[in-house]
């Protein structure tokens, strides 16, 4: 662990107890057949607990509240899904957590170093073309999934991470500005705005309109970093320019928009509990019944709702464990960002970088609980790490990542000829 | 630095946005938990008590928990959960038996929600046998404070045994569904005339009964009594019943069909195909009265206001007309059924409240027509002995006159002991139960 | 508050059971958990700024009497007349967007935006160059000199 004068002992232990007594509200109050399923649960939490702490003694970092926050979370993600319905044991989720801290680590180390990025762009441009073309060409039927036999990939998810990464600059890079047809504009923005444009009709094409809130949600804060940056203090009428004309698209969008998306948004739930809107009308019960305290895990009925883990999510968490345990596990994922306003990044790329995963994070949990309660269309996101879904977990994971760069980037100092001992400092 | 600030507030604004969300979600299923629970197949639901303690509704009740029949007597008034009938106290009220606060989630058992009802079982019980074998309804108030202590309905259901094989008719609990009035209409004519003519002129005017009378358009009106009851004023025309007198009445040239119409519009009624109106007791729907009239000198308009014809109340609409009656002041007093809700932690939540109507006719309107109920009243006190009784009884033919109900209608003058009640007895005969022993079983079991 | 007062009469009768009291404390320690992390949180940026500070070599933007001193806290700074800039001159003889600052492997670059009365160190005309503790930089009108600041000395 780095030197930096701070015992994370502490803090490690109160991560481990929070997992305990979530353990222990699963023994006391659960629903499972023999007490050898809960060991298992908690021998697996607790083993990955202190085996990541072990870990992390060995990592030179600068900061390590987001590491902590993610086993907590992961941990947690863990023990809920594994008590759906009954206590046993989520092992594909087991393994996803572990897949999805490594993830952490790649993302990490992928963008400490802006120089390496800036140098590297195209990649990353050609990794989004890469993606959208295998969206394209391998789903089945306009459907977002790959099947590959053993586990199904969803690429947009993937989509979401370079896209962010597309999306970061630095103010150097807005400061290139090039005349075409007499007007300055940066190369970079141009770009942007095409791989939008792309990513609108790629959703479009695939009738995912799920993802596209959270895509326009990161464009819009790309948009708000780089060409809104002339001008600092956005003058009011100008911000309600654009919200008028964001409105008024919007709008237009929704009249002339295909049947299936027209059927969904003019559904009244209760009106029809067996056709559309079925799930949300279950979801909200169960969230009733469960009341602030839940009815203890495993005692659900939710579980049997299609997309109970995925979509209505923070239904079932509300049924068995209450919505105070609900509201606390979403707390714990937006603490993740708050984490990034309180030790802010030191240059403009990683604050970018920061404020899109941000908003992919805010956009994609607010769709997912306001949709499955009710208060929007109800879509088919999933709320990061506490929903189940590989790939989804795997991007988040990354995103993760792009936030820790934040906190703890690397500013390599070369060897100077006056100094004798090799100055490499992570910074 | 600045540039750096600007990532910050961007984050800032969109947690807040979300918050501001969250906080909105929360407030939704605060408000709107017990809408979802009535949704869901899960349901726990508290019981119906009388004015004693008297279980009236108990939604787990197997067969041998009560006594045989113990039901019967509120089946189709208080009802029960099932969904056969709608226009009862426990399907438009469920939400009040509901054993649910979101607090503590659903409760399995030991929930206090209950409704306290104003009802009087034993009585209900004595008045519903006291039918013997014979159909009908019975209703009677409190018209000082509105609260319904006796509401039979026969046939009835019992909700224990089932909905199979029922009369027809079990089903609906008919105080508050439209009949013909019969004779009791007599009493809404006369109000009209009092309220547009005065009572001196009204009492000044006479006319004469022999049995049959030819009326301006050349048809016949018939008399219950063949031989006629002779000149006779106002008071004695309504305690005879005379229907001569008043459709002579109805024809005088002192007041004009509209002045006719607008009484019976204001005290309730709908008149020439208006739009038909409901009163709402805790839920349950009594539908208000409603009649044609066309032209004073015909033979359906005046049938309308003596008691045939078109002319269609609610017992239980009756029944408030006395209230206005017997209180002197022209406004009905509501009726209710529920006397206190108390929710799943056994706090009271909602309390009844004594309400008036409208004025339906002026109070001195109100006083005359009750001196005139009271003179009739005194011809009952053999029948009905021991109260100051202000009465009016009618005959409805129904069924294109194969069947005639019997009809009574009145109200106790007496503070201490303020009850207002209507009567119906269908397919009446002479050697049956009749409408004033009904009133004597509804006095004597609820003094 | 009649309901809230009912909410907590209701809270206290079930908090008889014990499984309830094991909710109530799982849902605590995770208050607590997250309260801890945002206080480790702020104890690690004064951490991160020490070290920044360490890497960018404690260099500060002074003017010659040393009365304004901009401490440099970004990888990248933005200076010129515009509002949004880092450093900000409102002085007509400085373009909106006249220069920029930029940490590199420990050292200062200052390169000039085409800026309109150009970018001067130590009295020379620069496209971008690399900057050492002492060297005077003009900016239009303004000169300001790039000085170490050793922590211990404030």
């Amino acid at each position: 662990m780095y030197n930096n004068g701070l015992s994370y002992a502490g803090i490690s232990l109160l991560s481990l107890l929070t997992h305990i007594s979530m353990l222990a509200i699963v023994f006391a109050k659960g629903n499972y057949d023999s007490v050898l399923a809960p060991l298992i649960l908690s021998a697996a939490v607790l083993v990955s607990d202190i085996v990541y702490f072990f870990i992390l003694k060995f990592l030179k970092q600068n900061t390590y509240t987001i590491d902590i926050l993610m086993i907590t979370i992961l941990n947690m993600s863990l023990i809920f899904q594994s008590c759906f319905g009954k206590v046993s044991f989520d092992f594909k989720h087991f393994i996803f957590c572990i897949l999805a801290v490594v993830c952490m680590q790649a993302g990490f180390i992928l963008t400490r170093n802006y120089d390496f990025i800036e140098k590297h762009k195209y990649i990353f441009y050609g990794a989004a073309g890469f993606i959208i073309l295998s969206i394209l060409l391998l789903t089945g039927s306009r459907g977002m999934w790959i099947d590959l036999g053993f586990i199904t990939i969803q690429p947009s998810e993937f989509l979401k991470p370079v896209f962010v990464i597309i999306c970061a600059t630095s103010l150097a890079a807005q400061q290139k500005k090039k005349k075409i047809l007499g007007i300055k504009v940066v190369y970079d923005n141009l770009i942007i705005l095409g791989v939008t444009g792309a990513i609108l009709l790629l959703q479009w094409w695939c009738r995912d309109l799920g993802s596209l809130p959270t895509f326009m949600a990161v464009a819009a804060c790309a948009f708000i970093m780089r060409i809104c940056y002339p001008k600092a203090k956005l003058s009011k009428k100008l911000i309600a320019g654009i919200c008028i004309a964001g409105l008024a698209a919007l709008v237009v969008a929704l009249k002339f928009a295909p049947s299936y998306v027209q059927d969904r948004l003019k559904v009244d739930i209760w009106s029809d509990p067996t056709g559309n809107g079925w799930q949300q009308c279950q979801a909200l019960i169960a969230i009733a019944e469960g009341g602030w305290f839940g009815k203890g895990p495993g005692h659900g009925r939710l579980y049997k709702v299609p997309a109970a883990d995925t979509d209505i999510i923070f239904s079932t968490i509300s049924e068995e464990w209450g919505l105070l345990a609900a509201l606390l596990a979403v707390f714990m994922l937006m603490l993740i960002i708050v984490t990034a306003l309180i030790n802010t990044p030191r240059s403009y790329y990683h604050t970018t970088l920061t404020t899109g995963v941000a908003a992919v994070f805010i956009a994609q949990s607010a769709l997912n609980i306001f949709g499955s309660c009710n208060m929007i269309p109800f879509t088919g996101v999933t709320i990061p790490f506490i929903s189940k879904g590989g790939s989804s977990m795997l991007a988040c994971g990354f995103m993760i990542g792009f936030l820790k760069a934040g906190q703890s980037a690397l500013f390599p100092i070369p060897q100077r000829p006056d100094k004798l001992r090799q100055n490499r400092r992570s910074v | 630095m600045k540039s750096l600030k600007r990532g910050s507030r961007l984050i800032t604004l969109m947690l807040l946005l979300f918050l501001v969300g969250m906080g909105i979600l929360i407030a939704k299923i605060q408000s709107e938990a017990a809408f979802y629970i009535s949704n869901s197949g899960s349901r726990n639901l508290g019981f119906v008590y009388d004015c004693n303690g008297d279980i009236l509704f108990d939604d787990n009740a197997e067969d041998g928990d009560y006594p045989a029949g113990y039901f019967k007597d509120v089946g189709n008034l208080i009802g029960d959960a099932s969904g056969q009938m709608t226009n009862t106290l426990v399907a438009n009220n469920m939400e009040y038996l509901s054993n649910y606060s979101f607090t503590s989630g659903i409760t399995a058992k030991g929930g206090k929600a209950a409704i306290y009802s104003t009802l009087n079982h034993s009585a209900n019980e004595a008045v519903y046998s006291s039918f013997g074998s014979k159909n009908g309804c019975a209703i009677a108030y409190n018209y000082k404070t509105g609260e319904i202590l006796v509401c039979v309905s026969r046939p009835s259901v019992d909700p224990i045994t089932g909905y199979a094989d029922l009369e027809d008719g079990s089903l609906l609990c008919k105080p508050f569904y439209k009949t013909v009035p019969g004779s009791t209409q007599k009493i809404s004519t006369l109000t009209a005339g009092i309220e547009t003519m005065g009572i001196d002129k009204l009492m000044s005017k006479s006319f004469t009964c022999d049995g049959t009378y030819v009326n301006k358009t050349g048809k016949e009106i018939h008399c219950h009594n063949q031989y006629g009851h002779g000149t006779q004023n106002i008071a004695e025309a309504f305690a005879n019943s005379c229907n001569p007198f008043f459709a002579q009445l109805v024809e005088d040239n002192d007041w004009s069909l509209d002045d006719i119409i607008n009484v019976y519009t204001q005290m309730g009624y709908a008149v020439n195909g208006a739009e038909s109106r409901y009163y709402s007791i805790d839920g349950i729907t009594c539908s208000r009265a409603s009649t044609d009239l066309e032209n004073k000198n015909e033979f359906n308009t005046q049938w309308s206001c003596i008691g045939q014809g078109t002319s269609m109340v609610s017992p239980c609409q009756l029944m408030m007309w006395q209230s206005a009656i017997a209180n002197k002041t022209g406004k009905a007093t509501m009726p209710y059924l529920i006397d206190h809700v108390t929710n799943v932690n056994g706090r009271t939540v909602k309390s009844a409240e004594t309400a008036y109507s409208e004025k339906l006719f002026s109070a001195n309107t109100a006083a005359e027509v009750k001196k005139i109920m009271l003179e009739n009243g005194e011809n009952y006190t053999g029948k009905i002995p021991g109260y100051t009784l202000g009465i009016k009884s009618g005959t409805a033919q129904v069924k294109n006159g194969d069947e005639e109900n019997s009809l009574l209608t009145g109200f106790v003058d007496d503070d201490d002991f303020p009850i207002a009640f209507a009567i119906l007895i269908e397919n009446k005969s002479e050697y049956d139960v009749t409408t004033e022993a009904v009133a004597n079983e509804i006095l004597s079991s609820l003094s | 508050m009649d309901g809230f007062t009912e909410f907590l009469g209701e809270f206290a009768g079930r908090l008889s059971a014990f499984k309830e009291i094991i909710t109530a404390s799982a849902l605590i320690i995770i208050d607590i958990c997250a309260l801890v992390i945002i206080c480790f949180c702020s104890k690690e940026k004064k951490n991160v700024q020490k070290q920044w500070s360490k890497s960018a070599r404690h260099m500060v933007l002074t003017d010659a009497e040393q009365k304004f001193m901009f401490t440099l806290n970004a990888k990248e700074i933005l200076m010129g007349r515009h509002i949004s800039v880092d450093l900000r001159f409102p002085d007509l003889s400085v373009s909106r967007y006249h220069a920029l600052l930029t940490l590199e492997n420990g050292i200062w670059t200052l390169k000039d935006l085409d800026s309109k009365s150009g970018t001067y160190v130590n009295g020379q005309k620069i496209n971008a160059k690399q900057l050492h503790p002492n060297d005077e930089i003009r900016i239009g009108k303004k000169i300001l000199y790039l000085r170490r600041m050793r922590p211990n000395v404030q």
